[in-house]
């Protein structure tokens, strides 16, 4: 034990947990058990409408796809579904996906390679896939960041919603391309909201995970992200891509090493074993 | 005895038992009580409800302590309670213990020194010095590298080992 595992020991030791009464986290934990249930039970209810939905529309539908009966209500998924060809499989892992993300964005932002980390080293998921890279100007001690993320709905990984205290959201649309822009603790992401995909790309200039020291002109154009979160190689990750990013970067394989949990979004945790 | 009468009795044992130390582990990482607190009922809700497979886990610990870190990565998210890093002389802009909660430390130069640390960095002194773990459990745990863990560890611990010894010799501060 080395000198600080010792007066980290010796720290802990003077915290004193508050007494709280086991009868208190076995009802918190009931009423969670009780609500997962509750999500549980209303989502299968809701998926065996939408199939069911799905089979009546496809059942009404003539040959050459018209409709045969009032059933037909329109329906997004089923027709869609028919006239997508398959799309090919993408056999690049998460971690080949990440370097991807980073260098289509550094065409946008840092095209001489002189700001931008390389090479993607964390993983952001939770809804999709993303990672946060480091900025750097030559000659300053600071660190800034730079995050792509590309998923679904984007509240889920801005880390802002509109109305939070202090948030503030506006649109904008450069060069045909609509953009959300949201303010938020010294962060400023842009959204763009494509067919496939949303993107987001969030510029600060302290990588408050990773450094005490802002850079200090980090003058990225707010049109050059919005180019960048609009650029269509932007691809969302797989469900195999988002579990091989970590292993992909030489990350440890989690379920080798029986380190798991659950919780936050960006953070990769295998689920435990099923019952 | 009911499936969930079992539950609640090895769920238990459990938190009696691994309570204090995961509510001392919240705390060196957020340094409020109160937040502290949010962490571990957190914590504690969802192992409950994971309970019947997190239980045969080979180490329920393992599984616990990562939902506590993870509750911390998304707390320090949250822009209403999100973290800005300080210098370490800037005590009155940091979160303040409850009183009664935590007396000793706060004069502590370690405690100053973890404070001052960007979050990521403590989370990483935490896992490494306080729960000993490896650099790649720890890298598991985070979802980071082990270089960036490696790289976290030896500039924290710079910093550390900065602060303690200006604290040690106060006559030298500038």
């Amino acid at each position: 034990m080395n000198d600080i595992d010792q007066r980290l020991h010796e720290l802990g030791s003077t915290i004193r947990p508050p007494a709280v009464p086991l009868e208190e986290d076995l009802a918190r934990g009931r009423r969670r058990l009780g609500m997962q249930r509750i999500l549980t039970t209303g989502g299968a209810v809701a998926g065996v409408a939408v199939i069911a939905l799905g089979v009546t529309v496809v059942a009404n539908l003539g040959d050459d796809g018209s409709s045969l009966g009032p059933a037909s209500a329109p329906t997004s998924a089923a027709p869609d579904a028919r006239s997508k060809p398959p799309a090919a499989k993408d056999q690049r892992t998460g971690g080949e996906l990440l370097k991807v993300y980073r260098d289509v964005i550094a065409e946008y932002i840092d095209p001489a390679n002189k700001h931008l980390q390389m090479k993607p080293d964390n993983l952001q998921s939770g809804g999709g896939l993303g990672t946060k890279l480091g900025w750097t100007i030559p000659g300053q001690d600071g660190l800034g960041m730079v995050e792509v993320f590309v998923g679904g709905g984007w509240n889920g990984f801005v880390g802002a919603s509109c109305g939070d205290p202090g948030t503030e959201c506006s649109q904008t649309n450069v060069d045909g391309i609509d953009a959300r822009i949201v303010e938020w603790n010294g962060s400023t992401s842009v959204v763009v909201e494509g067919s496939e995909a949303t993107v987001a790309i969030t510029v600060n200039a302290l990588f408050g995970n990773n450094s005490l020291i802002p850079v200090e002109g980090m003058d990225i154009p707010l049109d050059d992200l919005v180019r960048a979160a609009a650029d269509e190689r932007l691809t969302p990750a797989t469900p195999e891509q988002i579990r091989n990013a970590g292993t992909s970067m030489g990350f440890p394989d989690m379920d080798e090493l029986g380190a798991i949990g659950e919780g936050a979004s960006d953070n990769p945790v295998p689920t435990p074993p099923a019952d | 005895m009911t499936k969930r009468a079992q539950r609640e009795r090895s769920f238990g044992e459990y938190v009696v038992e691994r309570r204090g130390h995961l509510y001392r582990t919240a705390y060196l990482l957020c340094g409020d009580a109160h937040r502290a607190e949010d962490i571990v009922q957190q914590a504690l809700t969802k192992l409950y409800a994971a309970w019947p497979r997190a239980s045969r886990l080979d180490s329920v610990d393992a599984y616990t302590r990562r939902i506590v870190v993870n509750a911390h990565i998304d707390e320090t998210r949250r822009p209403w309670r999100r973290e800005r890093p300080v210098d370490a002389v800037a005590e009155s802009a940091l979160d303040r213990p409850v009183e009664d909660a935590v007396a000793p430390e706060d004069s502590d130069a370690l405690w100053t020194a973890l404070r001052g640390l960007a979050p990521g960095q403590r989370r990483v002194v935490v896992l490494r010095h306080y729960w000993g773990l490896s650099v790649d459990e720890t890298a598991a745990d985070l979802g980071i590298s082990p270089g960036t863990v490696k790289s976290q560890t030896s500039d924290a611990l710079a910093r550390l080992r900065d602060a303690l010894s200006v604290a040690a010799t106060p006559g030298e501060q500038t």
